[in-house]
């Protein structure tokens, strides 16, 4: 379980990691929630955590976008357990977040049980196949 | 506690398991396979969820070792480039499989005669050919008659959709001139035989929740069942049980409960893959089988064969609808299928074009390459990717070597005390090469097709999904473990029947054909009933 601070400081880290595009309609990780996918975690928790706690420490949640990605990048130095682990699940907890395939103009929504439309095969594409000598080697 | 003795007990209820059993069913013999998996419940595949991606590396994951399920057992896989996959489960790894069921090539059981390596197997494509149709039927594949790689046959069902993604591969196939064909896929294209058809949900190597991917708890067991075969789920196998005459005698079994339980059997079906099945014998140590049952022949666990896989994926300008339609089932190439002596290799390869990433997948193949950064790049980076890469895994027909082998761990066990597998494996100067000049011509293939880059991984470490050649057929018995219809040599009323029994690995995925020996070799058996023992 994290505090408050820490939970405060894990979502203003997303938003770092994945940042919101308005040029693209893309969200900020933070924003739409990511940080409960990463609140999942057990093996990798306390290394989010106490790389948490020394961004706390650094006064990330005051910093400026510029400067957040800096702090980001100072504590991955001293906490080599933190950062690959934080970007893996938040690119993880991002791209399957429903806001984000809504975004991306993929139906917001599992695969199942709806599926998808696929366009009718051309089976004409197959004429210069069908030309060929055969292939296979007889026996 | 000993249970009443039954007339054939199957040890595995994968590919091979399901189709003998519901062959051997309609003689009313008392049939039982014990499957240390259980059912599964497609209700929780990971399709139904939006974290359907991140499930297939965890839980539904490919390697047993990294899985941790309950009938998962260890194997030590650190001596090989290729990592073991398998799933155990009533219908074992078709529950994961692409469900692509390509047949062998008739040259493909005569590689000695034909190209002076490996051996030649003790029956032929002709004679096969007719349960290659039976378990097509049953299975229910989606193709299309008429492919110039293959001798004439009849497909059930019309194949699988090609999409966006396919018809634009197709153009750069046809652009070099090269052949390509929709690819035999064990996915119900339309209801067969009560199963609804394929919507294209995407991912069905993490279990297919429609049911219309061929997975045999959904084809053969149901009707294997109502025929009055039992199988027994959560019983895992210690070892088989031999008489002072030599012949199996049944099986020591641990149950649900992890009681040690007896079950007799005049005839004993093994059907536990090229891992699991050597795995077993060598655990049947006895008096009469010091070097493991039926091993007189040394050859158990030896000429392990994968299929070396490459991957070679291109990054396209345009979107190509990728997520739509079965991930691994598309169209397949065997342009360089059979031998050409202008290469510095024997034997060929197969390309099976993929659909597209997820977009998970395509976020964190991008932060691996560093194509989508963290921060302020991150939105334009993932754009040139996403739903913009195709691509193709390429099958390497691997040729059988005793050194590398399955043995027993020393020290690994499972969680029943079973020592577990050992692989040690090295690719061969001829796969090396093969890989090399695949991923070559994958590259060209996707630059004709309008790839502006390609990204190459070889060999593919995960791809141990096809096990094969560690019990070998064959007539020799100082050469093989089991005849031409896969009874052991060494114990007259042992059969194996999984893709242990190949000679050799051909250069396409083996289900259809595991299958298809296995409904030759349930035949052979009842044929055989009166004298099956001589």
């Amino acid at each position: 379980m994290l505090s408050d601070q820490q939970t405060l400081t894990l979502v203003n880290a997303l938003d770092t990691i994945i940042p919101a595009s308005s040029e693209r309609g893309m969200p900020a990780a933070g924003q739409i929630g990511v940080a409960e996918h990463v609140l999942q975690g057990t093996d990798f928790l306390p290394a989010v955590a106490a790389g948490l706690s020394a961004l706390i420490d650094a006064g990330f949640n005051d910093l400026d976008p510029p400067e957040r990605v800096a702090a980001l990048n100072d504590v991955a130095g001293s906490q080599p357990g933190f950062l690959p682990v934080l970007i893996f699940q938040a690119y993880q907890g991002y791209y399957q977040n429903a806001a984000t395939l809504e975004a991306l103009g993929l139906p917001p929504r599992p695969p199942h049980p709806l599926g998808y439309p696929v366009e009718e095969n051309d089976l004409s594409l197959l004429e210069p196949v069908r030309a060929k000598e055969k292939l296979y080697r007889e026996v | 506690m000993p249970s009443d003795p039954v007339d054939v007990l199957i040890i595995g209820a994968g590919a091979a398991g399901a189709a003998l059993a519901w062959s051997l069913s309609d003689t009313r013999m008392k049939i039982v396979c014990l499957e240390q998996g259980d059912w599964m419940d497609p209700a929780q595949y990971p399709s139904a969820g939006l974290d359907w991606e991140s499930r297939g590396l965890g839980d539904f994951g490919l390697s047993p070792n990294g899985r941790g399920r309950p009938a998962d057992y260890p194997i030590n896989d650190s001596e090989s480039p290729i990592k073991i996959s398998n799933f155990n489960a009533v219908g074992g790894s078709t529950i994961l499989y692409a469900a692509h069921f390509p047949r062998l090539h008739p040259s493909d059981f005569r590689v000695k005669t034909l190209d002076g390596v490996a051996d030649d197997w003790p029956l032929d494509y002709a004679t096969l050919a007719p349960y290659y149709a039976e378990n097509d039927g049953m299975m229910g594949t989606a193709g299309l008659a008429g492919d110039p790689a293959y001798p004439p046959k009849q497909v059930p069902l019309p194949p699988v959709p090609f999409g966006k993604l396919g018809h634009t591969l197709a153009r750069g196939f046809n652009r070099l001139g090269w052949h390509w064909w929709p690819s035999d896929s064990a996915i119900a294209t339309q209801e067969h035989n009560g199963r609804a058809p394929c919507i294209n949900l995407g991912p069905c190597i993490t279990g297919c929740a429609q049911g219309a991917k061929a997975s045999t708890d959904v084809t053969y067991w149901p009707a294997a069942v109502r025929q009055g075969v039992e199988v027994r789920t959560c019983c895992r196998v210690r070892e088989i049980s031999v008489r002072e005459d030599g012949m199996a005698d049944g099986v020591l079994y641990y149950d649900a409960e992890g009681n040690l339980q007896e079950q007799k059997a005049e005839v004993v079906v093994v059907a536990c893959n090229g891992v699991g099945t050597p795995r077993l014998l060598l655990n049947s140590k006895s008096r009469l089988f010091p070097d493991g049952l039926a091993n007189s022949s040394g050859l158990v666990g030896k000429n392990l064969m994968f299929h070396p896989y490459a991957m070679v994926t291109g990054v396209f300008d345009e979107r190509l609808e990728g997520y739509k339609g079965p991930t691994g089932c598309c169209l397949m190439s065997q342009e360089f299928y059979e031998t050409d002596p202008a290469r510095d290799f024997v034997r060929g390869y197969s390309f099976e074009m993929l659909r597209g990433r997820g977009a998970v997948a395509t976020a964190l193949a991008g932060m691996s390459s560093g194509e989508v950064p963290w921060g302020e790049g991150h939105h334009d980076g993932y754009a040139e990717l996403f739903d913009r890469t195709a691509g193709m895994v390429i099958i390497c027909e691997d040729l059988p070597e005793t050194c590398n082998t399955v043995t027993l761990d020393p020290e690994l066990t499972d969680g029943n005390g079973i020592p577990s597998p050992k692989i040690t494996y090295r690719l061969s100067e001829n796969s090396r090469k093969m890989l090399e000049h695949s991923v070559a011509r994958g590259r060209e293939v996707l630059e004709a097709s309008g790839a502006k880059t390609t990204i190459a991984n070889s060999p593919l470490e995960p791809a141990g999904w096809h096990l094969m050649g560690t019990a070998r057929m064959g007539r020799d018995p100082s050469k093989s473990v089991v005849n031409e219809w896969g009874r052991c040599h060494d114990v007259k009323n042992l059969f194996i029947i999984d893709g242990s029994i190949f000679v050799t690995a051909g250069a396409v995925n083996p289900t259809n054909t595991i299958q298809a020996l296995s409904l030759y070799i349930a035949d052979n058996i009842k044929k055989n009933l009166a004298n099956l023992f001589d």
